[in-house]
């Protein structure tokens, strides 16, 4: 009994999408929902088996290059940023209202914007990614290198270590946990950012993918890309996880070490 | 006593804070004392009465409003190498293990550790007890060892002064006891002038050759106690009938309304 539940337990997540799925499926065939409101599970799988592999790698390379080019970006700007932000008063009152307004404003408003402005290519499309990934990264890593002990900062001061070993010994690893959460939420934003700039203006890469399916009513040929979507987003996200684990496993609670 | 020098000496002290308010915080004011070499002094008072202020001051990390503070005869401006710090806290390092902790101020100050500063830490580890915990990571320790391995940092660059910011009082009542004898112990293989804040009585007794009893803000000097009672001191000096008599003519110093001016 106890090694029932315990299985029960374990297999519980994957039971619950199994079920769900079962349910998609009993509904789309019990009430006969037509496939351009609501694809079966087996006909959107069909769909997606149907286009062919290399026609697949085209489209995810081209949304993927984009995705990781433009969270590279970000970080490599964001990281630096927010340095400066934690060491100067005046930076940061002045820098960080103009970062409140540029995330403020609606990315996908701006998208055609950008599109025209830079013209074709992937450097529109990396650049609105880059735009929707950079706040979160900013705003945590700052929030980060601000809530370092009073005290270790005080040793530093008295060891007359410097400003910059004081940053890079102490202030930025104790920013660690902070950074790595803002980097997982923005995997899943780097993704969205992508996408809404293939809407806009791409002739490749999977949100072009969907855009293209839908306007030929092959609805659950864009479902298929969705679930590819998905996936490649957790990968990001698990990835970022993986990297954390191995190289800061300090920075993430106990449970999860 | 008298015949060294003093190590630490305040002259007419007064610390003024601008508050959040912008109206000047009176924190310290004509602190007037002297610190002999390997002296263990305690300051004792009641919360907010400028300990900690007192004991920034000594490191050079702000500097009084008037008057001075002199270190070996010489007016503190800056943090200076003969400082080691114990915090309230044991603010260690999450990210390295239990030596790299101990080496931490030789990796901050100068850039790298070499292989000496690795032996001393063991040797540092081994006199605070913990000789067998050098490669554990942090989180495996109590509070306590923790404490036992700030400690350990703060003797690494083999400073002449150990100033300590109520090293135990995060710590609970028993570990607290034990780390007071163990402090006894280290303090007398390492001999060192010792400022120590503390708002526990019986612990500045226990510790200290003196007791620096601190007014209410602002904080002055009320009296200044020498602590009678021979070393090595144990577990018999806390229940010696002169100790409870000192104990409580300090508590009825701390209690009784500031003294008529």
């Amino acid at each position: 009994m106890k090694n029932i539940i315990r299985l029960l337990d374990r297999f519980a997540p994957v039971m619950a999408v199994v079920c769900v799925l079962g349910i998609w499926q009993a509904a789309t065939w019990l009430f006969a929902i037509p496939s351009f409101l609501l694809p079966s599970p087996t006909s959107i799988v069909a769909a997606g088996f149907g286009v062919d592999p290399s026609v697949w790698i085209g489209h995810i390379w081209a949304t993927l290059r984009v995705a990781v080019m433009g969270y590279a970006l970000a970080i490599a700007i964001a990281i630096p940023l927010a340095i400066s932000l934690s060491m100067s008063r005046l930076l940061s009152r002045t820098l960080y209202p103009m970062l409140v307004v540029i995330q403020s404003t609606p990315i996908v408003a701006v998208a055609p914007i950008i599109v025209v402005t830079l013209g074709a290519g992937d450097m529109p499309k990396v650049v609105i990614t880059f735009l929707i990934t950079f706040f979160p990264i900013v705003v945590s890593t700052t929030t980060g290198l601000l809530a370092t002990p009073e005290e270790l900062i005080e040793l530093s001061r008295s060891l007359r270590a410097g400003r910059t070993r004081e940053i890079f010994h102490i202030r930025l690893p104790y920013a660690l946990p902070f950074l790595f959460s803002a980097l997982k939420i923005s995997t899943t934003l780097a993704v969205i950012g992508t996408v809404v700039a293939e809407f806009v203006a791409a002739e490749k890469g999977l949100g072009f993918f969907i855009a293209f399916s839908t306007s030929f009513f092959k609805i659950p040929q864009a479902f298929s890309g969705l679930v590819i979507l998905v996936l490649l987003s957790l990968t990001l996200f698990r990835l970022v996880g993986f990297v954390q684990k191995r190289f800061a496993p300090w920075s993430l609670p106990k449970s999860e070490r | 006593m008298a015949a060294n020098p003093p190590v630490i000496r305040f002259r007419d002290v007064e610390q003024i804070f601008t508050g959040n308010d912008g109206r000047p915080i009176h924190a310290l004011t004509g602190l007037d004392f002297e610190i002999s070499r390997h002296e263990f002094v305690s300051v004792l008072g009641p919360s907010g009465c400028g300990k900690s202020t007192l004991l920034r001051l000594v490191s050079g990390l702000i500097h009084p409003s008037a008057g001075a503070v002199e270190i070996y005869g010489m007016e503190v401006t800056e943090p200076r190498d003969e400082i080691g710090i114990v915090f309230q806290k044991p603010t260690l390092l999450p990210w390295f293990n239990v030596q790299n902790n101990v080496t931490f101020p030789m990796r901050h100050k100068y850039g790298r550790v070499h292989k000496e500063d690795n032996e001393r830490a063991l040797e540092l580890l081994d006199l605070v007890g913990l000789a067998d915990f050098a490669q554990k990571r942090i989180d495996e320790l109590s509070g306590g060892m923790q404490q036992r391995v700030a400690i350990a940092r703060a003797l690494l660059l083999d400073p002449d002064i150990l100033l300590m910011d109520e090293p135990f009082s995060a710590l609970d009542a028993l570990t607290r006891d034990e780390m007071s004898f163990e402090l006894l112990r280290i303090w007398s293989e390492r001999p060192k002038t010792v400022l120590f804040i503390t708002h526990s009585i019986p612990e500045a007794l226990l510790l200290s050759d003196r007791i620096i009893v601190m007014s209410e803000r602002p904080g002055t000097v009320r009296e200044i106690i020498d602590v009678p009672f021979a070393r090595p001191r144990t577990m018999q000096t806390l229940s010696d009938p002169a100790f409870t008599e000192l104990a409580n003519h300090i508590r009825g110093e701390l209690f009784s309304k500031p003294a008529a001016a």
